[in-house]
């Protein structure tokens, strides 16, 4: 189980196709080709490919919040 | 050059802005690499942002950074009390690039279908159409100069070709979108920019007549598309809105994609070694391309403005002040790219750059702009594959601070 929590804004998806690069077990597409969360709670050792997929969005369409952190505040 | 410890930074935007220094890079270098890389430009009544992070956060953070910010832009200035200047700013003003959401959110959601990297290959052909038509014109051995005859032809043939300009209207259609592109010029003033604007209008009424056509008749083109795609609350687009958006294609297409593939011709002749490389295997291009808009993009600053109180580098800055993110400085930090000033195809890093900027708004025509750049370069360079520095000087513009390129660029072919 992972300790993040991942959004996705598929209204500013332009379909750059970079998040299905690089984590295509976590992100797809909806039936007009934006951006979909295929698995809210990929497993830790995805982390790595769901922040490289969030980073690499032009659109900054997908947020990876530290729900560890949250509580921290 | 002197250095930020014999001269302000206000002296470095003055050579900056001043429109006579030719090549703007080591000032960013210096602004960039002084104090927290954020300084006021008085010139500017602006917050100059030079670091990659600074200006990637920026971009991304619409909520505090604001893009509702035309009338404080070079394009906004208009004389309120002069009739035809009004209705330009009524209509100029309503550019989604100067929207915020819900209202930037509604108005892309017309488009964004048709400049997705899978659509936008549909319009290769015409692409391709557009380049060898201009390139078919030029003899190997003679010199030519690529920004008139090549650079800012393609992309208005390409834009008028996608949108479903009648091919007799070209060269009208040519000449309005120079002049519209030159109301976003801080340079342009008095009765320069009263022609400007004179002629933005007779391109919004003759896109207003075309949009008009293809609601009554639709003929498979990008601006039929448009006026019949419904936006994200099911509507569609007014009729002011939709004209601002057709022309804004244009403002923000030609003289981008002119730089690129000005910028980019040079980076080529001056890096015999990665031209070398890319001459004998194309598939290099879209990464050449990558780096040719990382090292000298063609749109060099953007302006934001504070919602609420925010700190930039390391400054504590009110609701209400404006920030002027460099792209071509941020392109340049050497905390992201090492040896950030040498042309390098193999970075694999592609697509880090800013050039496009970041976030929501994040230009829609890059798949576009990166397909006319590869249809161009491997044309040149299959035809022209020994092509050289001409006779006649190159020669940057210096006068427009915010899109930078070449005015000439004369090459032997």
């Amino acid at each position: 189980m992972s300790d993040v929590r991942i959004t996705v804004h598929p209204q500013w998806c332009m379909a750059n196709g970079a998040c299905r690069a690089a984590a295509p077990d976590v992100f797809g597409t909806d039936e007009a080709g934006w951006v979909r969360l295929v698995e809210p709670r990929p497993p830790a050792g995805r982390l790595d490919a769901v922040r490289a997929a969030a980073d690499s969005c032009p659109v900054a369409a997908i947020e990876v919040d530290d729900l560890a952190s949250d509580l921290a505040e | 050059m002197a250095t930020s410890g014999t001269r302000t930074t206000e002296e470095v935007f003055a050579d900056l802005f001043g429109g006579v220094v030719q090549d703007p890079f080591p000032l960013y270098d210096e602004l960039r690499e002084t104090g927290d890389g954020v300084h006021y430009s008085s010139l500017l009544q602006s917050h100059f942002v030079t670091r990659y992070a600074d200006v990637r956060r920026i971009a991304t953070d619409f909520r505090t950074f604001s893009s509702d910010l035309f009338d404080v832009t070079p394009a906004g200035m208009h004389d309120a009390g002069d009739a035809e200047h009004r209705r330009f700013a009524e209509i100029a003003g309503r550019l989604f690039m100067f929207a915020d959401p819900p209202v930037h959110t509604r108005i892309r959601s017309t488009f964004r279908a048709a400049f997705t990297p899978e659509a936008v290959e549909r319009w290769r052909p015409a692409v391709l159409d557009a380049t060898t038509a201009l390139l078919d014109e030029f003899e190997p051995g003679t010199e030519v100069d690529l920004m008139p005859r090549l650079a800012a032809d393609v992309p208005v043939a390409v834009i008028a070709s996608i949108l479903g300009v009648p091919r007799e209207a070209w060269g009208h259609f040519r000449t309005w979108s120079f002049a519209y592109a030159s109301t976003f010029d801080p340079m342009v003033q008095g009765a320069r920019r009263d022609e400007a604007i004179r002629t933005s209008l007779a391109l919004f009424d003759f896109l207003a007549d075309l949009a008009a056509q293809r609601r009554a008749r639709p003929a498979g083109d990008l601006i039929s598309t448009i006026v019949h795609t419904r936006t994200d609350d099911g509507d569609v687009l007014g009729e002011v809105e939709l004209i601002a958006q057709l022309a804004l294609l244009l403002v923000a297409g030609n003289e981008t994609t002119t730089n690129l593939i000005g910028n980019g011709s040079t980076l080529l002749l001056d890096n015999p070694g990665a031209r070398a490389e890319i001459t004998a295997d194309p598939a290099l291009l879209p990464d050449a391309i990558e780096e040719m808009l990382r090292i000298d993009p063609p749109l060099h600053l953007t302006i934001r403005l504070l919602t609420k109180d925010a700190t930039v580098g390391g400054q504590r800055l009110p609701a209400g002040s404006l920030v002027s993110p460099c792209i071509a400085a941020a392109n340049r930090d050497p905390r992201v790219f090492p040896d950030a000033g040498r042309f390098d195809l193999h970075r694999g890093e592609n697509g880090k750059h800013l050039a496009f900027l970041h976030g929501i708004h994040f230009c829609v025509g890059a798949a576009l702009a990166r397909l006319e750049g590869q249809v161009v370069f491997e044309e040149m360079l299959r035809r022209h594959p020994g092509f050289h520095a001409g006779t006649e000087p190159a020669v940057r513009r210096t006068l427009n601070s915010v899109s930078r390129g070449w005015e000439k660029r004369p090459v032997v072919l």
